[in-house]
């Protein structure tokens, strides 16, 4: 009985001393992870370096579209100055939504083009031509486009019975709104 | 910009294209104006005839010639015509026609065609008379005297026509420094005075004066000068006080004009409005002040708001002195002088004599300013405050006025002094320099010195190979005098070898020695190598850690976890960055290369691995990772199967950690937080 009472103290003394020396001492350090609501997006024309959109409106490099006759459809633009024009799979715009929430991308120009100039756009070069009217009231291009996504953008230009005076310069915006 | 062009990209189509029709490519337009001229030919009937005033004309549509009604301007003339269709301008004068211009001409025929007074003095006007300024013969007169009405300077003989009156010019009178001006037909007064240093040279009463403004002095005029003239005309043309504008002798007394301000200069004790008035040169207060006189006490001089020099009131600082002179309005020392060698008797502070005063109400700063050898001002001033120097237990204002330059608490105090208890010395609070109350920091000393006011010790000493070893230095010291003296646990101080402060109060009976397992304790240093103290006992291979954050905030660690200040990672812009450092949240306070976020520290007794965990998974657009330098390169990514930070930190060992967080394509839904968790097991 004895020697079974002093085993269970000693086992019991052990115990203690083990959870003595080996207790679990740690730290806890809340983190938090924080992401900043960032209304941001690029757009890249072809053969052009990636232009971020501002506030205040960043300049792409110049596009153009060109007839040759006065009357042609479904001209494709080209970056002026000798620049890469448009084809099936090199959009006009590629917009990537850099920021980290969704926005709706629109687009439009700033003044009408002249009468005998219709251009149009779509998500892809087959629809351009027979896209989306452009003209000074906002255009939608996506809707929702999520963050590190990206959406192309083709346009085309209808040219009827335009003469060398109707030549002309507008300023088209890419929006993108949260 | 979006371009519509056309065509300006293939020029080549129209080169092609217009050779063929070049005319339909560049036609040729043409606007045709038919301009009509046509020629008036008018034959009015008209007659002129110059008459014998070759000055004027006839003119236009009389057919009988009956007036002159058109005149030829100066310098042209009209040439003798019948009436008739001839010739119908003026031509211009030439030699041979001078005797008929316009102008020059003498006759019975004066018109004073021109209006303008006196402008065409002689024209149509016979010789020696002039236009008045209306038309007609009438309007010409011969030139008027002083006096006579006029309407231009023209018409005077004087040259000056001022309020309708031919008028006498510039006339200086015996006042050279006054002159007449034209308002005054006779000349009588002047009434204009040139400016200080400037005269004007006498001469008569004259229409074409030889001077007419004033000039400058010279040497050969200077009797002529204006403020330097003596005469009858002081007039002190300005009120400005102490000029001498206008004045025969003596100064303007700025009161007013005329000469009877012009008054002497005054002696002391006068009244003035300027020290100008002043014999002294010096008016203050409306009184001529008599200014300067040093006395018997040379730190001193009188001013000059004192007319009678009996008391000095100023006094020189120390280092310079006032010659002794003579009370005078033009002293030969105006201010106080720097001592020299040849001066230095004379030199204020070194000065032994009757006139102590205290002037200076600085206890002290000035021991024997004004006061005489051996005392010193006591902060009052006045002959009462100098005092001698006062030895230990005297009150006191000031260190200067002790024996031993000592003075605290308002008594002159001994200072200094080392006893046997080479760890601590007597400050100077103690007048009998009886009990050490103030101690050295460890490896300092103080060396054995008796009580003195000059003492060659004031400080503590650094320990060095002389001293070290031989019990002098503090926290090394075996005997008597082990004290604790503070109640810091585990500090050394005053503790004989090997025993430390116990921290429960000061004097030798709480220098304890480091025991061994089971001993009560208050601090880690009362156990022996290995041991730590826990619930104030001595316990072996204890783990305990400390976690600090940069601030710095350091955090134990503790069973069930001991929270630390929170942290977090911020992605600011765009939705992909890498090596996102940490703050503290809400703070400022963040991770650098040379502050990294977490520092363990092994504060226990067992040598120790350091573990780094994660709760839950992060979510995929995030990884958290880590590294013990403050290079992300190598960093290991941090998941909840935990990272091995270091292995085997020893005791009192440390080490560091820096986190950063990758983001790429994160969206704001994507905000999260976790809780990281330090860990640490026995080797």
């Amino acid at each position: 009985m004895n020697l079974m009472k002093k085993t269970i103290l000693t086992a019991m003394l052990l115990l203690v001393l083990a959870s003595v020396v080996y207790a679990q001492v740690y730290t806890t350090t809340l983190t938090y992870f924080n992401i900043a609501s960032v209304e941001s997006f690029t757009v890249t024309l072809p053969g052009e370096g990636a232009v971020t959109a501002t506030g205040g409106g960043a300049a792409t490099h110049d596009i153009e579209f060109n007839s040759t006759n006065g009357t042609t459809n479904c001209i494709n633009p080209k970056v002026t100055g000798g620049g890469t024009t448009q084809s099936d799979g090199t959009p006009i715009f590629v917009i990537q939504n850099t920021g980290t929430v969704n926005i709706d991308v629109t687009v439009n120009f700033t003044a009408s083009p002249p009468a005998c100039v219709k251009v149009a756009g779509a998500t892809s070069f087959a629809g351009a031509c027979a896209g989306s009217l452009i003209d000074t009231t906002a255009v939608t291009v996506q809707s929702g486009l999520t963050p590190s996504s990206s959406v192309n953008w083709y346009e085309k230009a209808n040219f009827t019975g335009c003469t060398s005076g109707d030549s002309t310069t507008r300023t088209q915006w890419i929006y993108g709104v949260q | 910009m979006t371009s519509f062009e056309l065509g300006r990209s293939f020029p080549q189509c129209y080169v092609s294209y217009s050779s063929f029709i070049p005319a339909l490519l560049h036609p040729i337009k043409y606007i045709f104006f038919t301009l009509l001229l046509s020629v008036g030919l008018v034959f009015a009937a008209q007659y002129r005839k110059s008459a014998p005033n070759l000055c004027g004309y006839y003119a236009g549509t009389s057919s009988g010639c009956p007036s002159i009604t058109t005149y030829c301007t100066t310098g042209n003339y009209f040439p003798a015509r019948v009436c008739g269709a001839s010739s119908v301008s003026c031509v211009a004068e030439t030699s041979s026609a001078s005797c008929a211009v316009c102008g020059n001409c003498a006759g019975g025929s004066d018109t004073c065609n021109a209006v303008a007074c006196g402008t065409t003095n002689s024209y149509g006007c016979g010789a020696g008379s002039y236009c008045n300024g209306a038309t007609g013969a009438g309007s010409c007169n011969a030139q008027f005297g002083t006096g006579a009405a006029c309407n231009c300077s023209s018409q005077c003989t004087s040259g000056v026509c001022t309020g309708n009156l031919c008028q006498a010019k510039y006339q200086s009178g015996t006042n050279l420094c006054g002159y007449y001006t034209g308002t005054s037909a006779s000349c009588g007064a002047a009434n204009t005075y040139c400016t200080a240093g400037n005269y004007y040279p006498t001469q008569a009463c004259s229409a074409t004066p030889t001077y007419t403004v004033c000039q400058a002095e010279t040497s050969s005029a200077s009797c002529a000068v204006c403020g330097d003239c003596a005469g009858g005309s002081d007039t002190c043309g300005t009120a400005t006080c102490g000029t001498t504008y206008g004045c025969a002798s003596g100064i303007c007394d700025g009161v007013g004009t005329g000469a009877n301000h012009c008054l002497a200069t005054f002696g002391t004790g006068a009244a003035c409005n300027c020290s100008s008035q002043c014999t002294s040169g010096v008016c203050t207060d409306n009184v001529c002040q008599a200014k300067y006189q040093s006395a018997t006490n040379l730190c001193g001089y009188y001013t000059g708001t004192n007319p009678s020099c009996a008391a000095a009131n100023n006094f020189c600082a120390a280092g310079t002195y006032y010659p002794t002179q003579s009370c005078s309005a033009t002293p030969t020392y105006t201010v106080c002088q720097a001592e020299t060698s040849s001066a230095s008797c004379a030199v204020c502070g070194d000065c032994a004599g009757g006139a102590d005063t205290c002037n200076a109400v600085a206890c002290g700063t000035t021991n024997s300013y004004g006061c005489g050898a051996g005392s010193y001002c006591n902060g009052a001033t006045g002959a009462g405050s100098c005092n001698a120097q006062f030895g230990t237990g005297a009150a006191c204002n000031c260190s200067s006025q002790c024996t031993s330059d000592v003075c605290t608490g308002n008594l002159c105090q001994a200072k200094y002094q080392s006893g046997t208890n080479q760890c601590g010395y007597y400050t100077g609070t103690s007048a009998s320099c009886g009990a050490a109350n103030n101690f050295c920091t460890t490896s300092t000393y103080y060396p054995s010195q008796a009580c003195s006011a000059t003492p060659t010790y004031t400080v503590c000493q650094t320990a060095d190979a002389t001293h070290s070893c031989g019990g002098t230095v503090c926290g090394m010291c075996s005997g008597s005098a082990d004290t604790c003296g503070t109640a810091t646990c585990g500090t050394t101080y005053g503790c004989a070898g090997g025993n430390v402060c116990n921290g429960q109060g000061t004097g030798a009976g709480n220098c304890v020695a480091p025991a061994g397992n089971g001993t009560t304790c208050y601090c880690d240093a009362m156990c022996t190598t290995g041991y730590g103290c826990v619930s104030n006992a001595c316990k072996g291979n204890i783990v305990g850690f400390t976690i600090t954050l940069p601030g710095p905030l350091t955090i134990p660690a503790a069973e069930g976890g001991n929270a630390t200040a929170d942290i977090e990672f911020n992605l600011t812009g765009g939705n992909t960055a890498s090596n996102v450092a940490p703050c503290l949240a809400g703070t400022s306070t963040c991770q650098t290369s040379g502050t990294p976020i977490f520092v363990f520290t092994n504060t226990g007794t067992a040598t120790l691995n350091w573990y780094v965990y994660l709760d839950t998974a992060l979510p995929a657009s995030m990884t958290l990772k880590g590294d013990t330098d403050n290079n992300p390169s190598g960093a290991t990514t941090i998941t909840t199967a935990g990272w091995l930070v270091a292995s085997s930190i020893a005791p009192s060992g440390s080490q560091n950690a820096w986190l950063w967080t990758d983001f790429s394509g994160a969206t704001v839904s994507d905000v999260t937080s976790r809780t990281i968790k330090n860990n640490a097991t026995s080797t």
